[in-house]
């Protein structure tokens, strides 16, 4: 991508304000997401401090309990 | 992930600092103790995940997906942990388990329990409350 358009990407993902389009439609996105059984995508993560997680440096060693929230 | 009712107090994310400090404050102001992951600007991990606002993964030890649901129920996820501590517990017996496919319609208020729209719009601001209203009002009876 160009820095257009992860720029464009980060405006439209990052939208302004709540609106119908928004609150209708990602039910279908995490459906199709992973499912049940399959791997679950690794990645990389920092805490706000700026230490590195990474998912899969927990396989074979503890369950990882994932929830998605935010402060709005 | 992003803010999904941005309001005048927190708006939509713009830079990475804005976004680190929003974790900060919702690591305080909710107690969390877990420990906290901030995702990029562009939501890489949360779009790759579905998108949903607070939707939760159980991943088991191998890496798989045990558990995914739309809303984070926290009755539905003691459960589902229970059941994943008996499949540990059973096979450190030697004990044969197989896992069992499930797909299920989970029921919950829309209208959460303990005051907790209000409390999340009201740190955000007036502006989450008038773009919400704006876009359940037709559809309240």
């Amino acid at each position: 991508m160009t820095k257009a358009e992860i720029q464009s990407t980060v405006d439209e993902y990052n939208y302004p304000a709540f609106t119908r389009s928004e609150s209708a439609g990602k039910s279908e996105e995490f459906k199709n997401s992973v499912r049940a059984g399959e791997a679950a995508p690794d990645f990389e993560l920092s805490t706000p401090e700026g230490k590195r997680v990474r998912l899969s440096s927990f396989r074979g060693k503890k369950h990882v309990l994932l929830e998605f929230g935010s402060i709005t | 992930m992003r803010e999904p009712h941005p309001g005048e107090n927190y708006p939509a994310h713009r830079n990475r600092q804005q976004k680190l400090q929003y974790a900060r404050d919702c690591r305080k102001q909710d107690g969390i103790e877990n420990p906290l992951l901030v995702d990029d600007l562009e939501g890489t991990v949360h779009r790759r995940y579905g998108s949903m606002p607070n939707m939760i993964y159980l991943i088991d030890k191998l890496g798989r997906v045990a558990y995914k649901a739309m809303w984070t129920d926290h009755e539905e996820i003691a459960a589902v942990l229970v059941n994943l501590a008996l499949a540990d517990r059973l096979q450190a017996e030697g004990v044969r388990v197989k896992p069992s496919y499930t797909e299920r319609i989970n029921y919950i208020p829309a209208e959460y329990a303990g005051g907790l729209r209000e409390k999340v719009f009201g740190r955000a601001g007036g502006q989450a409350w008038s773009d919400y209203n704006a876009v359940f009002a037709t559809q309240r009876k």
